[in-house]
């Protein structure tokens, strides 16, 4: 299938390129179908300090179906599903929305632009995003001291 | 004018750096693009238009142009790079081509470009230089244009178009009703006029720049074997099946055919135990060329029934059994199914608090997680069935409870992982201590040590496998679930105590429920399924007699025409330009336009259905509005045909117009194979290397064949001298290929007599299984009798070819091929697709 060599390019081409404040790499040697990505919090947000791990699972009919995104690091988050899975909302990874030409480094690059500005219109925890947009501060503390709990 | 936009513009693009193939392929537009040139590539008024775009396409010219320079080399060597001795054969194509005139003046006219195909000697060096397609990675033989002017390879298009159904361009998602699939990437979709479009595809929305692009295009849509070596081309998903099992003895994966989105000689075939692996957990071999990622389908616990994915399975439990949706809330949205709807009363009554009104008891959900919130859904909603004093009693709150309850409470209201944190830690210094398991409980913790139990049962179930964690509790620690376990709806297996238990226990009362839970099929809401649908889902074979019955439903022409819309906007999902473009289906068909196959083909495109009852009732209904009798009766005749080849899978898409169309044979079949596949199956590279360059061009004259003859006298002399023996038996290719050839003509006519009608059809198709009789015959010594079948049949224009080659004799691969090539032939003759 295409999903391999497709894969493995994109791997190439984001060692060669790589997203600033995202590492990511093969969970396990030769299994293309999953990554692991590490998203450094980035300054001046509240999750800066911490370092947040995700994996990142290709379906096999990528790329014509996107990629999921989980964050397994505990983070206050309105993107990110406040569950077991830590499942990330991104627009672009809804299977409505998802163009085949979008690449693996664009939805890392994507996931880490999250970190510095959540999407409160594309929340899935909306009790956080509304926490975020009414009483920044008090969603500032909460995500600052899980970040320091759980992401250290 | 024309010409000065191309090399105009030396220096090359970042963007199309990348695509850094253009040499080679370049080489070999650049010749053909004399035509595409003069026809006013890259004029002013374009450059005005569009700079950036424009600016990139000439560009891109200018680098085909130099292309052209280096020597070219054409996309027949796509699979040959790898094989040295290839060229040489290769040089012998390209002479025979420049022989076999008559398919070159037509498509001269109508592209300029295509009548080079194939002409360019390849290079072998080049392999490095190939065009890359964005979206698969894999080089581009045809580039598909979309109107927005995004490039895919014509591969990755048609998988859009044809297996995803959707129109989008896959790079900006812009719906476009046609791509143009040509060989020229450099010229822009508004510069095609109608003349330089050699076919179109309506129901695909494709248009072809030449005729070889067509053939090659449909022929990834027939139902070829997926084993590297066979060049068979099936009916359709069921004849398919018993190729593979007779033929092979090797089996698909039933879900996948269904299901997965990839053409038919793409699907794996398996051995029975690998089946089995593949369906439980699925055949990844991580590290190697060919891993999928793929975890094995998962299983119903209700049914022990497999779902293609986790999609499917998730769509089958929200139809056929119930959640609970108290305890959805309490696990954090993780579902909680129960077998039917009897089993999930039976849980409300005993696990939640139930609101026994008889009003409420109709609707069914009145169901609470506590005891207050009843008593207040009680006085607020019927306080008239209360004495005073009840009233009063009703409004107490039993404070002893309250600790939980609050604790409680809270969990439900606040979502997720941050909700049980916070409870716990609320909970730790309000009631240190837990309330004690032997005490009275409510019963939404019964139902929670009920659970806990039943589930440290079965912790020594594999994470995959349906454990019964139906219910889950509480308060687990926020501790990630084993992740596939999480990720699958959590089911319920038979040996959990509670759903199963109640399952028989008021069917009659309740039968549409039990009978939805029962039933696997993709349901239609009974809503949308007048009683009607039922016995024609049921008994498709004998639809015949169904449609022929009068209707006595809807009277009137208006009223049917009516519901016949009705339905057609359901299954479409409202969407107001897919009807019109049924409507105008139907109007072509009316108008003589579209043959009833036709129709069909592009209903079946244009609903998104899994399966064919699903279309069944809509076309029933709608052959009732057309007034001629015999409009009528060849619309349900093809319909018939096409469900008896199909049966209930979901065939391939432009498949049935292709069968016409199917000049591409079996070699092309064995290239198409390492062109989507190439990495995987370098055995059969050798193969496409030969093909590519032996296969005709232009789809399918007689005049082809015997070019196809000429190329290959080996194989001229095998087939015209049928007794004859050659030596070179034994080696597997052969083997596979005579095999092809012997069951390939039992096979054509078999489907010659499909062609007679619904019933022959089916007959036909019940006597496939004969078929694997056949092939131990050939397979050892494979020459001796091989051609007696065929003979009669293709005696005449296998002489033919022998006749212009049978002088020379060829190496044995060589043979090989054309033998390939002939039964290429006849496939193409009887029409296989």
């Amino acid at each position: 299938m295409s999903a391999v060599k497709r894969i493995t390019k994109e791997l190439a081409e984001f060692s060669n390129n790589p997203v600033p404040g995202v590492s990511a790499g093969l969970a396990s040697e030769g299994d293309v179908f999953k990554w692991n990505v590490i998203l450094t919090g980035p300054q001046g947000s509240p999750y800066s300090g911490g370092v947040f791990t995700l994996n990142l699972t290709l379906p096999t009919e990528y790329p014509f179906k996107p990629p999921t995104l989980n964050f397994t690091t505990k983070i206050y988050h309105p993107n990110v599903s406040n569950d077991d899975k830590g499942s990330m909302c991104l627009g672009i990874l809804r299977s409505e929305s998802w163009k085949p030409s979008c690449k693996i480094s664009q939805v890392l690059e994507m996931a880490a632009g999250l970190l510095k500005e959540p999407n409160v219109d594309d929340a899935v925890e909306t009790s956080i995003a509304d926490e975020f947009k009414n009483s920044p501060d008090s969603f500032e503390k909460t995500a600052r001291e899980w970040t320091r709990k759980y992401a250290k | 004018m024309a010409d000065q936009a191309a090399p105009s513009n030396p220096e090359p693009r970042g963007e199309r750096g990348e695509r850094g193939t253009r040499g080679d392929r370049g080489g070999y537009r650049g010749r053909g693009r004399g035509g595409g040139n003069r026809r006013g590539r890259g004029g002013n008024e374009n450059a005005n238009s569009g700079p950036e775009q424009r600016n990139e396409r000439s560009n891109r010219g200018g680098r085909g142009r130099g292309g052209a320079a280096r020597g070219g080399q054409s996309r027949g060597d796509r699979g040959n790079h790898h094989q040295p001795t290839v060229s040489q054969i290769d040089v012998t194509a390209t002479a025979i081509s420049t022989d076999a005139p008559s398919d070159a003046p037509a498509e001269q006219n109508s592209t300029g470009i295509i009548a080079n195909d194939g002409k360019e000697p390849p290079s072998p060096t080049s392999t490095d230089n190939e065009e890359i397609c964005f979206i698969c990675a894999n080089p581009v033989q045809y580039h598909s244009i979309a109107p927005c002017n995004h490039m895919t390879c014509h591969i990755c298009a048609l998988r859009m178009r044809a297996l995803y159904k959707t129109k989008q361009c896959p790079h900006c998602r812009t719906n476009s009703d046609y791509v143009i699939f040509t060989t020229n990437a450099t010229k822009a979709f508004e510069e095609y006029s109608s003349s330089d479009i050699a076919a179109t595809d309506e129901t695909l929305g494709i248009k072809y720049e030449g005729k070889q692009v067509r053939a090659d295009t449909l022929v990834l849509l027939r139902y070829n074997c997926p084993e590297p070596n066979c060049d068979v081309a099936c009916l359709g998903w069921p004849d398919l099946h018993r190729h593979v099992r007779n033929t092979h003895k090797l089996v698909l994966c039933d879900l996948c055919t269904r299901f997965k989105k990839v053409f038919t000689h793409e699907h794996t075939l398996f051995t029975y135990p690998e089946l089995r692996k593949h369906e439980r957990q699925g055949d990844d071999v991580p590290g190697t060329e060919d891993q999928s990622g793929f975890k094995g389908h998962p299983e119903c616990g209700f049914c022990h029934k497999r779902f293609y994915g986790d999609d499917e399975l998730y769509n089958h439990c929200k139809e056929a059994h119930e959640r609970c949706f108290i305890c959805d809330r309490e696990s954090g949205g993780r579902p909680n199914y129960f077998l039917n709807w009897e089993a999930l009363e039976v849980h409300f009554k005993e696990d939640h608090y139930r609101c026994t009104d008889a009003e409420c008891l109709e609707k069914k959900f009145i169901v609470f997680a506590s005891e207050m919130d009843l008593k207040a859904h009680v006085v607020e909603e019927h306080p008239q069935g209360l004495s005073k004093g009840a009233l009063k009693d009703m409004r107490k709150v039993d404070m002893s409870a309250f600790g939980n309850t609050h604790a409680h409470g809270g969990g439900s209201t606040s979502r997720g992982r941050g909700g049980r944190m916070q409870r716990d830690y609320r909970r730790d210094p309000q009631a240190p201590e837990p309330p004690p398991p032997d005490g009275p409980m409510r019963r939404d913790e019964i139902a929670y040590h009920r659970t806990l139990a039943v589930q440290t049962a079965q912790n020594t179930l594999p994470p995959r496998m349906f454990g019964g964690q139906l219910t889950r509790p509480p308060q687990p620690p926020p501790a990630p679930a084993p992740a596939p376990a999480a990720a699958r709806p959590a089911q319920t297996g038979p040996p959990v105590s509670q759903p199963v238990r109640a399952p028989a226990r008021q069917e009659e009362a309740f039968p549409p429920l039990g009978a939805l839970s029962i039933s696997s099929q993709p349901v239609q809401a009974p809503a949308q399924a007048p009683a009607r649908s039922a016995p024609a889902r049921s008994a498709p074979v004998t639809q015949a007699a169904q449609f022929s019955a009068p209707a006595n439903i809807p009277t009137s022409t208006a009223q049917k025409h009516e519901q016949v819309v009705g339905r057609a906007t359901r299954l479409l999902n409202g969407d107001s330009s897919k009807l019109e473009t049924f409507k105008k289906y139907i109007s072509s068909y009316n108008s003589d336009q579209m043959s009833a196959r036709d129709l069909i083909e592009a209903f079946w495109v244009l609903f998104n259905v899994q399966v064919a009852a699903d279309l069944a009732t809509l076309l029933r209904e709608l052959s009732e509005l057309f007034e001629k009798e015999e409009k009528r009766r060849r619309l349900l005749e093809a319909w018939n045909e096409w469900k008896s080849v199909n049966e209930d899978y979901p065939p391939m898409p432009g498949n049935s117009s292709g069968a016409a169309a199917a000049g591409a044979g079996g070699a092309r079949v064995l290239k198409l194979k390492s062109a989507t596949n190439r990495n995987l199956r370098a055995g059969a590279s050798p193969w496409s290397a030969v093909t590519s360059s032996t296969i005709e061009r232009g789809g399918g004259s007689l005049a082809d064949i015997n070019g196809g003859g000429r190329i290959v006298p080996g194989a001229a002399v095998t087939v015209a001298g049928k007794g004859k023996a050659p030596v070179t038996g034994g080696s597997s290719p052969w083997a596979s290929a005579v095999r092809n050839t012997g069951s390939g003509s039992s096979r054509a006519a078999a489907a010659g007599r499909g062609k007679a009608g619904s019933s022959a059809a089916v007959v036909s198709s019940a006597e496939f299984p004969s078929l694997p009789k056949a092939p131990p015959k050939y397979a050892p010594v494979p020459r001796k009798n091989e051609g007696t079948a065929p003979a009669s049949v293709w005696g005449a224009s296998n002489g033919g070819a022998s006749g212009s080659g049978g002088g020379e004799s060829g190496p044995p691969d060589l043979m090989i091929m054309g033998v390939k090539g002939k039964g290429k032939k006849k496939q193409q003759i009887i029409s296989w697709g």
